[in-house]
Protein backbone atom coordinates (compact mmCIF):
# COMPACT_ATOMS: atom_id res chain seq x y z
CA UNK A 1 0.00 0.00 0.00
CA UNK A 2 2.89 2.25 1.09
CA UNK A 3 4.47 1.46 -2.10
CA UNK A 4 1.67 2.55 -4.09
CA UNK A 5 0.91 5.49 -2.14
CA UNK A 6 4.79 6.61 -2.96
CA UNK A 7 4.33 5.65 -6.52
CA UNK A 8 1.05 7.61 -7.30
CA UNK A 9 2.83 10.88 -5.78
CA UNK A 10 6.30 10.57 -7.37
CA UNK A 11 3.95 10.39 -10.75
CA UNK A 12 1.36 13.13 -9.76
CA UNK A 13 4.29 15.37 -8.92
CA UNK A 14 6.51 14.54 -11.97
CA UNK A 15 3.40 15.47 -14.21
CA UNK A 16 3.30 18.49 -12.49
CA UNK A 17 6.57 19.08 -13.43
CA UNK A 18 6.17 18.21 -17.13
CA UNK A 19 2.35 20.46 -17.15
CA UNK A 20 4.80 23.26 -15.54
CA UNK A 21 7.35 23.18 -18.15
CA UNK A 22 5.32 22.90 -21.35
CA UNK A 23 3.32 25.72 -19.80
CA UNK A 24 6.28 27.64 -19.48
CA UNK A 25 7.67 26.62 -22.95
CA UNK A 26 4.52 27.97 -24.34
CA UNK A 27 4.58 31.28 -22.64
CA UNK A 28 8.39 31.89 -23.63
CA UNK A 29 7.80 31.37 -27.18
CA UNK A 30 4.68 33.70 -27.38
CA UNK A 31 7.24 36.11 -25.29
CA UNK A 32 10.09 35.55 -27.50
CA UNK A 33 7.64 36.08 -30.46
CA UNK A 34 6.73 39.15 -29.06
CA UNK A 35 9.57 40.98 -28.43
CA UNK A 36 10.85 40.26 -32.46
CA UNK A 37 7.66 41.81 -33.20
CA UNK A 38 8.42 44.59 -31.04
CA UNK A 39 12.39 44.06 -32.52
CA UNK A 40 11.03 44.25 -35.63
CA UNK A 41 8.82 47.58 -34.97
CA UNK A 42 12.17 49.01 -34.26
CA UNK A 43 10.69 49.78 -30.43
CA UNK A 44 12.21 46.78 -28.32
CA UNK A 45 12.86 48.17 -24.67
CA UNK A 46 16.52 47.68 -23.29
CA UNK A 47 15.67 45.04 -20.56
CA UNK A 48 13.13 42.59 -22.46
CA UNK A 49 15.51 40.13 -24.40
CA UNK A 50 17.58 40.36 -20.90
CA UNK A 51 14.31 39.03 -18.71
CA UNK A 52 13.29 36.53 -21.58
CA UNK A 53 17.10 35.02 -21.25
CA UNK A 54 17.28 35.69 -17.58
CA UNK A 55 13.54 33.14 -17.40
CA UNK A 56 14.90 30.47 -19.61
CA UNK A 57 18.15 29.84 -17.41
CA UNK A 58 15.84 30.19 -14.19
CA UNK A 59 13.39 27.61 -15.73
CA UNK A 60 16.65 25.73 -16.84
CA UNK A 61 17.66 25.06 -12.67
CA UNK A 62 14.04 24.11 -11.83
CA UNK A 63 12.87 27.43 -10.21
CA UNK A 64 9.67 27.92 -12.65
CA UNK A 65 7.93 30.65 -10.08
CA UNK A 66 10.85 33.28 -10.88
CA UNK A 67 10.69 31.81 -14.43
CA UNK A 68 7.08 32.84 -14.92
CA UNK A 69 7.54 35.84 -13.07
CA UNK A 70 10.27 37.15 -15.73
CA UNK A 71 8.24 35.92 -18.57
CA UNK A 72 5.45 38.19 -17.15
CA UNK A 73 7.54 41.05 -17.33
CA UNK A 74 8.64 40.27 -20.74
CA UNK A 75 5.51 39.94 -22.01
CA UNK A 76 4.10 43.19 -20.60
CA UNK A 77 7.13 45.11 -21.89
CA UNK A 78 7.18 43.55 -25.69
CA UNK A 79 3.41 43.81 -26.03
CA UNK A 80 3.13 47.53 -24.47
CA UNK A 81 6.27 48.29 -26.95
CA UNK A 82 4.41 47.19 -29.92
CA UNK A 83 1.35 49.39 -28.88
CA UNK A 84 3.86 52.30 -28.23
CA UNK A 85 5.09 52.08 -31.92
CA UNK A 86 1.53 51.79 -33.30
CA UNK A 87 0.68 54.88 -31.09
CA UNK A 88 3.63 56.47 -32.61
CA UNK A 89 3.17 55.67 -36.45
CA UNK A 90 0.83 58.92 -36.28
CA UNK A 91 1.20 60.65 -32.99
CA UNK A 92 5.05 61.80 -33.77
CA UNK A 93 3.95 64.24 -36.68
CA UNK A 94 2.20 66.26 -34.05
CA UNK A 95 5.47 67.51 -32.34
CA UNK A 96 7.20 68.41 -35.39
CA UNK A 97 8.12 71.69 -34.51
CA UNK A 98 6.32 74.25 -36.59
CA UNK B 1 -23.27 69.62 -55.76
CA UNK B 2 -22.61 68.65 -52.10
CA UNK B 3 -20.42 65.52 -53.15
CA UNK B 4 -18.36 67.81 -54.62
CA UNK B 5 -18.02 70.70 -51.92
CA UNK B 6 -17.42 67.03 -49.57
CA UNK B 7 -14.84 66.11 -52.23
CA UNK B 8 -13.09 69.20 -51.98
CA UNK B 9 -13.08 69.76 -48.92
CA UNK B 10 -11.67 66.68 -48.18
CA UNK B 11 -8.40 66.82 -50.92
CA UNK B 12 -7.78 70.16 -49.46
CA UNK B 13 -7.60 68.79 -45.62
CA UNK B 14 -5.23 65.77 -47.39
CA UNK B 15 -3.23 68.46 -48.58
CA UNK B 16 -3.06 70.33 -45.43
CA UNK B 17 -2.26 67.23 -43.33
CA UNK B 18 0.52 66.23 -45.91
CA UNK B 19 1.51 69.56 -45.91
CA UNK B 20 2.11 69.51 -41.92
CA UNK B 21 3.47 66.09 -41.79
CA UNK B 22 5.44 66.21 -44.75
CA UNK B 23 6.68 69.73 -44.61
CA UNK B 24 9.96 70.34 -46.47
CA UNK B 25 13.31 69.97 -45.28
CA UNK B 26 14.05 73.82 -45.06
CA UNK B 27 10.80 74.48 -44.11
CA UNK B 28 11.67 72.22 -41.38
CA UNK B 29 15.14 73.84 -40.75
CA UNK B 30 13.84 77.24 -40.24
CA UNK B 31 11.33 76.42 -38.04
CA UNK B 32 13.94 74.69 -35.79
CA UNK B 33 15.94 77.50 -35.88
CA UNK B 34 13.54 79.79 -34.98
CA UNK B 35 12.37 77.98 -32.13
CA UNK B 36 15.41 77.81 -30.10
CA UNK B 37 15.68 81.65 -31.40
CA UNK B 38 12.62 82.50 -29.66
CA UNK B 39 13.64 80.18 -26.63
CA UNK B 40 16.90 81.94 -26.09
CA UNK B 41 16.72 85.01 -28.11
CA UNK B 42 20.16 86.44 -26.38
CA UNK B 43 22.07 83.66 -28.12
CA UNK B 44 23.66 83.91 -31.32
CA UNK B 45 22.91 81.12 -34.21
CA UNK B 46 26.32 80.39 -34.71
CA UNK B 47 26.80 79.62 -31.23
CA UNK B 48 24.66 77.23 -31.10
CA UNK B 49 27.70 74.54 -32.77
CA UNK B 50 29.18 74.70 -28.96
CA UNK B 51 26.07 72.24 -27.95
CA UNK B 52 25.06 72.43 -24.43
CA UNK B 53 28.25 75.44 -23.91
CA UNK B 54 26.02 77.64 -25.87
CA UNK B 55 23.22 77.74 -22.99
CA UNK B 56 24.99 76.58 -20.36
CA UNK B 57 27.31 79.49 -18.81
CA UNK B 58 28.66 77.70 -15.76
CA UNK B 59 29.80 74.50 -17.72
CA UNK B 60 31.14 76.85 -20.63
CA UNK B 61 34.08 78.35 -18.51
CA UNK B 62 35.15 74.61 -17.44
CA UNK B 63 34.77 73.83 -21.01
CA UNK B 64 37.03 76.50 -22.31
CA UNK B 65 39.38 75.59 -19.82
CA UNK B 66 39.57 72.26 -20.87
CA UNK B 67 40.02 73.56 -24.84
CA UNK B 68 43.12 75.33 -23.18
CA UNK B 69 44.86 71.40 -23.40
CA UNK B 70 42.37 69.76 -25.57
CA UNK B 71 41.90 66.15 -25.02
CA UNK B 72 41.29 64.95 -28.08
CA UNK B 73 44.74 66.41 -29.99
CA UNK B 74 45.98 62.52 -29.83
CA UNK B 75 43.41 61.30 -31.75
CA UNK B 76 43.90 64.10 -34.44
CA UNK B 77 47.79 63.23 -34.77
CA UNK B 78 46.77 59.14 -34.61
CA UNK B 79 44.23 59.93 -37.01
CA UNK B 80 46.06 62.07 -39.76
CA UNK B 81 49.05 58.91 -39.88
CA UNK B 82 45.37 56.54 -40.13
CA UNK B 83 44.64 58.57 -43.16
CA UNK B 84 47.90 59.25 -44.85
CA UNK B 85 48.95 55.16 -44.06
CA UNK B 86 49.80 53.78 -47.86
CA UNK B 87 47.59 50.35 -48.58
CA UNK B 88 49.27 47.49 -49.97
CA UNK B 89 48.04 48.93 -53.20
CA UNK B 90 50.00 52.18 -52.76
CA UNK B 91 47.20 54.11 -52.63
CA UNK B 92 45.42 56.00 -49.37
CA UNK B 93 42.63 56.89 -48.25
CA UNK B 94 42.81 60.67 -49.68
CA UNK B 95 42.75 58.83 -53.27
CA UNK B 96 38.84 58.11 -52.68
CA UNK B 97 37.60 61.69 -52.11
CA UNK B 98 37.83 63.85 -54.57
CA UNK B 99 37.18 66.96 -52.38
CA UNK B 100 40.02 68.99 -50.37
CA UNK B 101 40.47 68.23 -47.08
CA UNK B 102 38.93 70.95 -45.17
CA UNK B 103 35.67 69.96 -47.53
CA UNK B 104 35.57 66.44 -46.79
CA UNK B 105 33.95 66.77 -43.45
CA UNK B 106 31.08 68.99 -44.65
CA UNK B 107 30.52 66.64 -47.74
CA UNK B 108 28.52 63.89 -45.51
CA UNK B 109 26.12 62.96 -45.17
CA UNK B 110 24.87 63.20 -48.07
CA UNK B 111 22.47 60.66 -50.41
CA UNK B 112 24.67 58.19 -52.44
CA UNK B 113 23.14 57.87 -55.96
CA UNK B 114 24.32 54.53 -56.38
CA UNK B 115 23.44 53.07 -53.16
CA UNK B 116 20.28 54.87 -53.37
CA UNK B 117 20.94 56.03 -49.24
CA UNK B 118 22.44 57.79 -46.75
CA UNK B 119 26.28 57.77 -46.97
CA UNK B 120 28.25 59.26 -43.46
CA UNK B 121 31.33 60.11 -43.64
CA UNK B 122 32.49 56.93 -41.26
CA UNK B 123 30.87 54.74 -44.40
CA UNK B 124 32.63 56.21 -46.79
CA UNK B 125 35.68 55.54 -45.37
CA UNK B 126 35.48 51.79 -45.40
CA UNK B 127 33.76 51.93 -48.28
CA UNK B 128 37.11 53.39 -49.44
CA UNK B 129 39.12 50.39 -47.77
CA UNK B 130 36.80 47.75 -49.04
CA UNK B 131 37.45 49.34 -52.50
CA UNK B 132 41.27 48.99 -51.77
CA UNK B 133 41.01 45.59 -50.54
CA UNK B 134 41.16 46.33 -47.22
CA UNK B 135 39.50 45.36 -44.12
CA UNK B 136 36.43 47.54 -43.22
CA UNK B 137 36.86 49.45 -40.11
CA UNK B 138 34.89 48.47 -36.50
CA UNK B 139 31.99 51.18 -36.20
CA UNK B 140 33.09 53.31 -32.93
CA UNK B 141 36.64 52.11 -32.97
CA UNK B 142 39.60 54.28 -31.81
CA UNK B 143 40.47 53.97 -35.73
CA UNK B 144 37.74 55.07 -37.94
CA UNK B 145 36.93 57.62 -34.77
CA UNK B 146 40.52 59.04 -34.88
CA UNK B 147 40.39 59.62 -38.65
CA UNK B 148 37.32 61.13 -38.69
CA UNK B 149 38.87 63.62 -35.45
CA UNK B 150 41.61 64.72 -37.59
CA UNK B 151 38.83 65.03 -40.99
CA UNK B 152 36.75 67.43 -38.49
CA UNK B 153 39.44 69.41 -37.40
CA UNK B 154 40.51 69.93 -41.16
CA UNK B 155 37.08 71.04 -41.79
CA UNK B 156 37.14 73.50 -39.10
CA UNK B 157 35.18 76.97 -40.25
CA UNK B 158 33.40 75.11 -42.99
CA UNK B 159 29.68 75.87 -42.47
CA UNK B 160 27.22 72.43 -42.80
CA UNK B 161 25.53 71.97 -46.27
CA UNK B 162 23.72 68.86 -46.27
CA UNK B 163 21.55 68.51 -49.06
CA UNK B 164 18.33 66.89 -49.35
CA UNK B 165 17.47 67.24 -53.20
CA UNK B 166 13.45 67.42 -53.20
CA UNK B 167 13.53 65.78 -56.62
CA UNK B 168 14.64 62.67 -55.26
CA UNK B 169 12.34 60.34 -53.22
CA UNK B 170 15.04 58.56 -51.96
CA UNK B 171 16.52 61.48 -50.22
CA UNK B 172 13.19 62.59 -49.14
CA UNK B 173 12.55 59.59 -47.69
CA UNK B 174 15.40 58.95 -45.64
CA UNK B 175 14.96 62.48 -44.50
CA UNK B 176 11.29 61.80 -43.57
CA UNK B 177 12.67 58.52 -41.82
CA UNK B 178 15.36 60.40 -39.50
CA UNK B 179 12.92 63.09 -38.43
CA UNK B 180 10.45 60.45 -37.58
CA UNK B 181 12.72 59.14 -35.55
CA UNK B 182 13.53 62.08 -33.87
CA UNK B 183 9.92 62.77 -33.11
CA UNK B 184 8.44 59.58 -31.87
CA UNK B 185 8.67 58.32 -28.29
CA UNK B 186 10.46 55.02 -27.62
CA UNK B 187 11.93 53.49 -24.47
CA UNK B 188 10.87 52.35 -21.16
CA UNK B 189 10.38 56.08 -20.45
CA UNK B 190 8.24 57.11 -22.93
CA UNK B 191 10.62 59.76 -24.82
CA UNK B 192 11.64 61.28 -27.78
CA UNK B 193 14.47 62.85 -28.61
CA UNK B 194 12.28 66.19 -29.09
CA UNK B 195 10.80 65.56 -25.91
CA UNK B 196 14.32 66.29 -24.27
CA UNK B 197 16.13 68.53 -26.49
CA UNK B 198 13.03 70.30 -27.76
CA UNK B 199 10.47 70.97 -25.28
CA UNK B 200 12.76 70.34 -22.33
CA UNK B 201 15.65 72.19 -24.12
CA UNK B 202 17.66 74.62 -20.93
CA UNK B 203 16.35 71.90 -18.06
CA UNK B 204 18.55 69.83 -15.60
CA UNK B 205 18.39 66.23 -15.85
CA UNK B 206 19.80 65.61 -12.44
CA UNK B 207 23.28 67.52 -12.64
CA UNK B 208 23.27 68.52 -16.55
CA UNK B 209 21.36 70.95 -18.59
CA UNK B 210 20.03 69.57 -21.94
CA UNK B 211 21.16 70.90 -25.23
CA UNK B 212 19.58 72.32 -28.10
CA UNK B 213 19.66 69.70 -31.01
CA UNK B 214 20.36 72.83 -33.36
CA UNK B 215 24.79 72.08 -34.09
CA UNK B 216 24.26 68.58 -32.48
CA UNK B 217 26.41 67.12 -35.39
CA UNK B 218 28.59 70.14 -35.77
CA UNK B 219 31.60 69.13 -33.14
CA UNK B 220 31.68 65.39 -33.31
CA UNK B 221 33.42 62.66 -32.63
CA UNK B 222 34.04 64.40 -29.38
CA UNK B 223 36.27 63.48 -26.36
CA UNK B 224 34.12 62.41 -22.89
CA UNK B 225 35.59 62.77 -19.75
CA UNK B 226 33.36 60.23 -17.96
CA UNK B 227 34.52 57.59 -20.51
CA UNK B 228 38.21 58.72 -20.96
CA UNK B 229 38.12 59.00 -24.47
CA UNK B 230 36.56 59.71 -28.16
CA UNK B 231 33.21 58.35 -29.18
CA UNK B 232 31.39 59.03 -32.49
CA UNK B 233 27.81 60.75 -33.10
CA UNK B 234 26.41 57.41 -33.53
CA UNK B 235 27.46 56.18 -30.30
CA UNK B 236 25.87 59.10 -28.44
CA UNK B 237 22.67 58.60 -30.40
CA UNK B 238 22.93 54.76 -28.59
CA UNK B 239 23.43 56.34 -25.43
CA UNK B 240 20.63 58.53 -25.63
CA UNK B 241 18.58 55.90 -26.70
CA UNK B 242 19.91 53.41 -23.73
CA UNK B 243 19.19 56.16 -21.55
CA UNK B 244 15.29 56.24 -22.58
CA UNK B 245 15.69 52.42 -21.58
CA UNK B 246 14.89 51.50 -25.99
CA UNK B 247 17.48 48.89 -27.44
CA UNK B 248 19.53 51.08 -29.46
CA UNK B 249 20.39 50.62 -32.86
CA UNK B 250 23.72 49.44 -34.32
CA UNK B 251 26.27 52.24 -35.08
CA UNK B 252 25.78 53.25 -38.84
CA UNK B 253 22.60 51.28 -38.97
CA UNK B 254 19.94 52.92 -41.39
CA UNK B 255 18.09 54.54 -38.53
CA UNK B 256 20.93 56.00 -37.30
CA UNK B 257 22.41 57.04 -40.61
CA UNK B 258 18.66 58.82 -41.53
CA UNK B 259 18.50 60.48 -38.02
CA UNK B 260 22.08 62.13 -38.78
CA UNK B 261 21.06 63.53 -41.93
CA UNK B 262 18.00 64.97 -40.08
CA UNK B 263 20.11 66.46 -37.69
CA UNK B 264 23.19 67.68 -39.80
CA UNK B 265 20.36 69.05 -42.49
CA UNK B 266 18.75 70.95 -39.12
CA UNK B 267 22.12 72.24 -38.32
CA UNK B 268 22.99 73.83 -41.74
CA UNK B 269 24.55 76.86 -41.70
CA UNK B 270 26.36 76.15 -38.59
CA UNK B 271 30.52 75.73 -38.64
CA UNK B 272 32.08 72.74 -37.97
CA UNK B 273 33.69 72.74 -35.00
CA UNK B 274 34.87 68.78 -34.22
CA UNK B 275 37.01 67.38 -32.30
CA UNK B 276 34.57 68.66 -29.38
CA UNK B 277 35.61 68.16 -25.66
CA UNK B 278 33.05 66.85 -23.34
CA UNK B 279 31.83 65.98 -19.87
Amino acid sequence: MRVLVSMTAMTTVLLLLVGCASDFEKRYAEAERMRMLAADAGAEWLQTEKLVSQAKKAAARGDMERASALLEIAQFQAETAIMQAQHEADAWAGRVVQ
Amino acid sequence: MRKAIAAVVLIGTTLLMYQTVFAGAEEDRLAFVKYYKTRFPDIPFAEYANGIYAIDSDARGQWLEIEEFPPYEFAVEQGQEWWEAVFENGKTLADCFPQQLDEIRVSYPRLDERLGEVVTLEMAINQCRTANDQPQLTYGGDEIIDITAFLAYQGRGKELEVRVPENDSRALAAYESGKRFYYSKRGQLNLACADCHVTSVGQLVRADRLSASLGHTTHFPVYRSKLGGMISLHKRFAGCVRDVRAKPFALQSTEFRNLEYFLSYMGNGLKVNGPGARK
